[in-house]
């Protein structure tokens, strides 16, 4: 699903907006339990002219290094 | 009513192991119960090692109501809950709990005076927005504002209409004494205003939720 059908159907927890120079609104949405963010840049939103410029959905992943240290943590905590 | 004669049917059942199964099965089932009375006193005492007392209503066509409705001139409720681990919940805090949870933010760099930071949604068809509080924050674009009053408004509004509007000094924000709610179609608007006489990034945010 692309970010604005997002917006329009409810279906996000988090809705941040950023208004640039030009006008246009960069949104980023994000909801619980899905590791995605979906980011649109929107022109005139909700107008008759309303144009979406760009849409990418963005995986989080927790960066390997970080997963290495929490498994290393956890093994350390049971073996004590 | 009518002086009948006094009235006793006792059922007392003894036994090891004794089950009162009650399954009824309808198209249409009522099962009305009226107590007319100057005393009335219906105790349920449950005791035992291991205790289930499941309710379950479920209506896949139609909603459900349950109206529990107590007229007198004095009432008293108590729960007395004793538990090592029991959770009762607001329903914001419910909400977030179940996925629910609506969070908005907005963000306006070097912004002038009465420009604004905002946010704009519109409730999708079939839901209800909830708000129950907002906050905002303004500090100056220039580093040689910095020390200067960044003075703002922070206010939401419902189809146009203002709600509630809070001013400060670098930011402001409330709860609101009762939730906001926003039917299907209707706008949410969230805006922070720079009022002050230079230029500030603003930042606005927001939480409710939606059912």
């Amino acid at each position: 699903m692309k970010g604005i059908s997002k917006l329009y159907t409810g279906d996000f927890n988090s809705m941040h907006v950023e208004t640039l120079p030009d006008g246009s609104q960069r949104i980023t949405l994000t909801k619980d339990g899905e590791n995605k963010i979906y980011r649109f840049r929107v022109k005139n939103l909700y107008q008759e002219d309303e144009e979406v410029l760009e849409d990418e959905v963005i995986k989080i992943e927790q960066p390997k290094h970080i997963k290495k240290r929490m498994k290393e943590a956890i093994k350390d905590a049971t073996t004590k | 009513m009518a002086d009948y004669a006094d009235w006793t049917e006792s059922i007392e059942l003894l036994g090891s192991e004794i089950m009162v199964p009650f399954d009824v099965q309808g198209a249409y089932i009522q099962v009305p119960m009226d107590l007319q009375g100057a005393l009335i006193q219906m105790p349920v005492d449950i005791q035992g090692q291991y205790i289930t007392l499941d309710i379950n209503i479920e209506s896949v066509a139609a909603d459900v109501t349950l109206n529990v409705n107590i007229t007198a001139s004095a009432v008293t409720i108590n729960m007395d809950i004793v538990a090592q681990s029991v959770g009762v919940y607001l329903q914001p805090e419910w909400a977030a709990k179940q996925g629910q949870d609506k969070n908005f933010a907005g963000y306006t760099e070097n912004t002038v005076r009465f420009g604004t930071a905002s946010v704009e949604y519109t409730v999708p068809s079939g839901k209800t927005l909830y708000m129950y509080a907002i906050t905002g924050a303004s500090n100056a674009y220039v580093d040689s504002n910095s020390e200067l009053n960044q003075m703002c408004m922070v206010q939401i509004q419902v189809n146009a209409t203002p709600m509630a509007s809070i001013g400060g000094n670098g930011g402001a924000g409330m709860n609101f004494s009762k939730p906001y709610k926003l039917a299907a179609g209707q706008v949410l608007t969230l805006i922070c205003e720079n009022m002050s006489n230079h230029t500030c990034d603003l930042r606005i945010a927001a939480n409710g939720y939606e059912l």
